[in-house]
């Protein structure tokens, strides 16, 4: 099992404590980041059983002074990239969210169709686009904090955020128009 | 980042977003199981969790209803309907006695991240794009595999029951499962529910104990935080 060619060790105990604690605390970010990034609802276990592994096989090096969920999103894009690759020569039908039709719950009947359409309309962007407007608008992180968790320029990420905001809003107002909704 | 005069409208479908509901606890544990037992390098593990289609894809839809209405009376069901979370419970082929999340003991040098996780070919890290059907019966498994299935229906058994507050019900499928496959390889995940159901049936004298049990038999399995949230 040991393999000299692949020197990567686990630096401390404490480490694997750690570790127990992020696939457990952060198992709801990294499936609905997965959801964001365009995975299909049928496949999020298999794809975050994927971000979950490379977690596992990687947590020794993630920089204990740098914000975690970053780094998981960082993961979760490659693996989102990887998926839709693979997706593309097997596409699954949309759509996917599903909406509690229950009368009294009008509320969440609300938020369910805004989810749903929050989903449909980001799948309209392009994916290196999407991560960007994701971390920025929803999960409402820095431009620096992007740039480092894709490896992307600054100026990249200004510029791909501002074609994204452009595009998802063009992208909510056809989907609301189609559906006869009037926000 | 700054959100330049952002429409309210867009502003209103974000909040939403960001307010989604995380997925199931069962799925969860289920996919971190899955994880552990890739990790220690069970092969039987590497099976997708999606089963075979035997339908239709657009027939999905009243399966998920079913699947749904049978969890309706517990708070899952609610994460389920509002959720985009596959109404599908992953389970993990593990060996007896199973132990979860192989991490590196204190002693002597510190073990190799090989030694946590194989590498291919020996394991595929990425099953879930394999050919594999689930619960392949790639050594023989035939048995392992319907032995699986009895498991699974068991334990299954107990956590529907559980969302509906059916506690004995959980627990005589609870029991049945320790009678029939004491070390079986749902066994981390019996336990675990089995704390979960004793705690909401308010014996948390046995739920602690059981816990304790569960802690010492399986001091490094992923489900232990699991057991400690149910017991806090």
């Amino acid at each position: 099992m040991t393999d000299p060619a692949r020197p990567r060790e686990y630096r401390e105990l404490a480490v694997a404590d750690d570790l127990a604690t992020v696939l457990r605390n952060e198992f709801a970010y990294v499936w609905n980041t997965l959801r964001r990034l365009g995975v299909h609802a049928d496949d999020l276990a298999d794809e975050a059983q994927e971000v979950f592994l490379t977690v596992h096989r990687i947590f020794a090096d993630y920089d204990r002074g740098r914000p975690l969920r970053p780094w998981l999103f960082g993961i979760a894009y490659r693996v989102a990239a990887r998926y839709r690759r693979a997706r593309a020569k097997h596409p699954l039908a949309e759509p996917v969210e599903l909406i509690d039709p229950s009368p009294t719950a009008d509320e969440a009947l609300e938020a369910s169709e805004a989810q749903a359409l929050v989903i449909e309309a980001l799948q309209t962007i392009d994916l290196g686009r999407r991560a960007v407007f994701i971390l920025s608008d929803i999960e409402e992180r820095t431009a620096p904090e992007i740039a480092e968790a894709l490896a992307l320029p600054l100026n990249t990420v200004y510029s791909r955020l501002r074609v994204a905001r452009a595009e998802f809003r063009d992208a909510v107002t056809r989907l609301q128009r189609r559906k006869g909704v009037d926000r | 980042m700054s959100h330049e005069s952002r429409d309210p409208r867009l502003e209103r479908l974000l909040a939403a977003e960001r307010g989604r509901e995380p997925p199931p606890d069962s799925i969860r544990d289920a996919v971190l199981a899955r994880v552990s037992a890739i990790a220690r390098g069970e092969p039987s593990a590497c099976a997708p969790s999606r089963p075979p289609r035997a339908f239709p894809r657009g027939l999905r839809a009243g399966t998920v209803g079913l699947v749904a209405a049978a969890f309706a009376a517990g708070a899952a069901a609610g994460a389920w309907i509002r959720g985009e979370a596959p109404p599908r419970i992953v389970y993990v082929a593990t060996s007896a006695p199973s132990r979860s999340l192989e991490l590196p003991a204190p002693s002597a040098a510190p073990p190799r991240i090989d030694d946590v996780v194989p590498k291919a070919p020996n394991i595929p890290v990425r099953p879930s794009r394999s050919a594999t059907p689930i619960l392949a019966p790639s050594d023989g498994g035939v048995g392992r595999a319907s032995s699986l299935a009895a498991e699974r229906a068991l334990v299954d058994t107990a956590r529907i029951a559980l969302a509906r507050g059916d506690h004995a019900n959980a627990l005589a499928a609870l029991e049945r499962h320790e009678a029939e496959f004491p070390n079986g390889q749902l066994a981390e995940e019996r336990e675990v529910t089995a704390v979960q159901v004793l705690v909401a049936a308010g014996r948390k004298q046995a739920a602690v104990e059981r816990g304790a049990r569960f802690r010492l038999r399986h001091p490094t399995s992923a489900l232990v935080p699991v057991v400690d949230e149910a017991l806090r």
